[in-house]
């Protein structure tokens, strides 16, 4: 063994070393394209060859691995050392959303916030101590193939292969969406076009070197990613407190956020502001009451804005948005409907204090525990909320089919363990950030942007409306040509993309973070990407149709399905389907429910059987969806459920959270069917046995 | 294949699955401790403060972060340690005939 520890060790140098090479040349990008924007180089130059330039180093890196050896297509050849399996699980893990979102809910929803980084970080735990090490034990290539060895027959397998599929194509497509929406914005290409150029990048590797080339380039999109998130960050901090490291100093700036937020509650303008907030709510009730005829009326009252602009020979810009305004009114009566409804929502959400967010330093301020018996119950309710959400994005994170093929990669079990550490690490170095990034944006808006002129707004925010007004709206509603905060709506994505320019950093940092973003995104499409098509091609095709298939055949499946599923999701992401965006999180759910009560009883149960784990399995996803179909509005109107919505919820417990019923009653189902019949065949409790013992090749 | 690779399992297969399972279960009550405490009792424990955070905050954006890192480091550590004693044991003892599979 001494010769294989010292063969290990050799190529762990010679990693670090290539990885350091590539951080360097990535830093000397990162310097070029400074010097490039101080020598006036066009924006959207410097954006383009930021996001290819990354793209490339990508894509080379996958050339580089290819390979058509089985064991290193769908596994890395088993030989990946815990450190490097940390750096690539991380990249996997942490997706668009993780990497753009996090901060976002933060800087929104406040403290509720929590519930996401506790769950995306806690679930670490469930996966290192129930999960990896034995998964690797196993060692086979893929999560159903666990299923289908433990429990015997096809059926469990085909469960999991069919779950595997769902959970992971409507994740992945999210992640090409945002693909999508990062180069569109940084570059001008167009959304088709981003999203292709993107996918390119995540072609090359899966097709051409599976898990080989996947993890190779994860490593590298970690690195790009962290840098990305940490540059602005230390910046701002650096420039807010003089603290390059802020982790245990930016509690100041939070003191000072929680004490101008006390000041604008109190705020007359602000007060006004919601007030004609509310007006405009009932306005657009009135309107809801009778649409055709308040169609007729706003058309009217359109044109006529457009003509007595024009006749004041009114500013153009203001001239453009009555027209635009007016060339985008609603022709039919459903979407007029839809956008008087809308209108009543959005009005009624920002005619809160501080424009609808709670107090950063309050948690679960919907509520108070001390006050009227109403808020007393709003106060319960988001803290089982809170804590129903936790737990189910906990079970689900360690129920992720792509997060734990990773664990197939490392030489050991021992090596698992510790892999599931270091990833741990290197995903809570950016979560213990985003908190302060959201904090440090905050104290941004609330001391340097709120309160100025109108017309001297800076310049990020014409720039991100123009781009989409659904990202940043200002409308001076209350018309004393200053900027209160209940005026400036900010959607939770674009924290971390304008974080830079909201903090007067220069442009290209705000490329560096595009780039980020790109990162994240494109390394969890690709661990996606070869999880769907393992899932189809080695356990549906090999393991049920086509048993006698050789490893090359298999390979070849695998690599024409990872281009059918990727054209697949790219043309389901081009569709622009934003609904699809409520389904993210419903994936955490239905992992959970699915695989959680299944792997764990299959390692730690000798009993759990067949028939158990099928029952319970298909109880678990049973619940969870009639739970989400009851209870999600874009579902209950598909299917056509008109029970009160009120009477649909179980302990008031939101949908998204739907997991943490289905995991209860999918683990209860197991142990009961299981008891009931005959127990599992010598075979299976001999694999129980190699998964939990050290074999002597461990010695 | 399966069976060919099966240990023989003995006392000291036993035992070290049990001490697993003891490890494995106290470090998850930590876990859950920590899950349940610190969202249950937020606002109560805002009233204290660290490092200048209100402590409930401080708790969920790094402390309870950090809880979860060193479970995984005590995990790791104990876990090479039992499963080193399990093999060193049972290569003295390869001589010697296996006792009955142990039901988990």
């Amino acid at each position: 063994m001494g010769r294989a520890d010292e063969l290990a060790r050799q190529f762990s140098r010679v990693l670090a070393w290539r990885y350091a090479l590539f951080l360097i040349g990535f830093w000397v990008l990162i310097a070029v394209m400074a010097a490039a924007e101080r020598a006036g180089v066009q924006r959207s130059w410097l954006g383009a060859s930021f996001l290819v330039l990354t793209v490339a180093a990508y894509a080379g890196i996958g050339f580089i691995c290819r390979t058509s050896n089985e064991a290193e297509y769908f596994v890395a050849g088993r030989r990946v050392p815990a450190l490097f399996n940390g750096l690539a699980t991380a990249a996997d893990w942490m997706s668009a959303a993780s990497f753009l979102g996090t901060a976002g809910v933060l800087y929104l929803h406040g403290q509720a916030g929590f519930a996401y980084i506790l769950g995306w970080t806690g679930g670490y735990v469930l996966l290192a101590l129930l999960l990896a090490p034995y998964l690797r034990r196993f060692g086979q290539y893929t999560v159903p193939d666990f299923l289908g060895e433990r429990y015997g027959g096809s059926l469990p397998r085909l469960i999991g292969a069919a779950a595997t599929v769902a959970v992971s194509f409507v994740y992945l497509v999210v992640q090409i969406y945002g693909v999508g929406l990062i180069t569109s914005h940084l570059t001008g290409f167009g959304f088709e076009l981003g999203i292709f150029v993107g996918l390119g990048g995540v072609l090359v590797c899966s097709f051409l070197g599976g898990m080989r080339a996947v993890t190779w380039t994860q490593v590298a999109q970690y690195l790009v990613l962290i840098v990305a998130y940490l540059v602005p960050l230390m910046w701002l901090s650096a420039k807010q407190t003089g603290n390059m490291v802020p982790l245990f100093s930016y509690s100041q700036q939070l003191q000072q956020v929680a004490q101008r937020e006390k000041e604008l509650a109190a705020d007359p303008a602000e007060r006004d502001v919601m007030q004609q907030l509310r007006r405009r709510a009932d306005e657009a009730k009135n309107k809801l009451r009778d649409v055709p005829a308040s169609m007729l009326r706003d058309e009217a009252q359109q044109q006529q804005l457009v003509a007595t602009l024009r006749a004041e020979n009114a500013p153009l810009a203001r001239i453009q948005r009555a027209e635009r305004e007016y060339a985008q009114r609603p022709r039919t009566e459903a979407q007029a409907r839809l956008l008087y409804t809308r209108e009543r929502e959005v009005a009624l959400a920002s005619a809160q204090p501080l424009g609808g967010m709670p107090p950063q330093t309050l948690a679960f301020a919907a509520g108070d525990p001390a006050g009227s018996p109403a808020a007393q119950e709003r106060f319960d309710n988001a803290r089982v909320n809170f804590i129903a959400l936790m737990f189910c994005l906990m079970m689900g994170t360690a129920a992720l089919p792509h997060v734990l093929t990773r664990f197939y990669t490392t030489p050991s079990a021992s090596q698992a363990r510790r892999s599931v550490g270091w990833t741990l690490l290197f995903i809570v170095l950016l979560y213990l950030c985003a908190p302060v990034l959201a904090v440090l944006v905050k104290f941004e808006v609330l001391h340097n942007v709120v309160g100025l002129p109108m017309d001297h707004l800076p310049q990020w925010i014409s720039r991100w409306s123009r781009v989409d007004p659904g990202l940043v709206s200002v409308r001076d509603i209350n018309g004393d040509g200053l900027l209160q905060l209940g005026e400036l709506r900010l959607a939770g994505d674009i924290i971390v993309l304008a974080a830079p320019e909201i903090g007067g950093l220069p442009y290209w940092v705000t490329c560096l973070v595009a780039a980020g973003g790109l990162a994240a995104a494109l390394s969890t499409a690709d661990g996606l990407l070869l999880t769907i098509a393992n899932a189809v091609s080695h356990d549906v095709y090999f393991r049920i149709v086509n048993p006698r298939a050789t490893a090359a055949a298999r390979v070849i499946a695998s690599k024409v399905l990872v281009m059918a599923v990727a054209f697949l999701a790219a043309l389901t992401a081009a569709l622009k389907l934003t609904d699809i965006l409520q389904f993210v999180s419903a994936a955490f759910s239905l992992a959970a429910a699915a695989f959680f009560p299944a792997l764990v009883l299959g390692i730690f149960w000798r009993r759990a059987n067949h028939a158990g784990v099928v029952a319970g399995m298909l109880t678990g996803l049973g619940v969870t969806v009639w739970y989400m179909v009851t209870n999600l509005p874009l579902l209950r109107q598909a299917f056509g459920v008109s029970r009160p919505l009120a009477d649909c919820a179980w302990f008031g417990v939101e949908p998204i959270a739907a997991g943490v019923f289905g995991v209860p009653a999918g683990l209860l189902v197991m142990l009961l069917v299981s008891c009931l019949t005959p127990g599992p065949s010598a075979q299976q409790l001999a694999l129980v046995d190699r998964m939990r013992f050290p074999g002597p090749e461990e010695r | 294949m399966l069976v060919q690779n099966q240990p023989m399992l003995g006392s000291a297969h036993y035992s070290f699955w049990l001490k697993t399972r003891r490890w494995t279960l106290g470090l998850l009550a930590a876990w859950l401790l920590v899950n349940l405490c610190v969202p249950w009792f937020a606002r109560d424990l805002d009233r204290f403060s660290f490092l200048g955070f209100p402590l409930g905050y401080w708790l969920a954006a790094e402390g309870a972060l950090l809880v979860y890192l060193l479970l995984i480091a005590i995990y790791v550590v104990v876990m090479d340690r039992l499963e080193a004693a399990l093999l060193a044991q049972t290569a003295a003892t390869a001589s010697s005939t296996g006792a009955a599979p142990t039901q988990g």
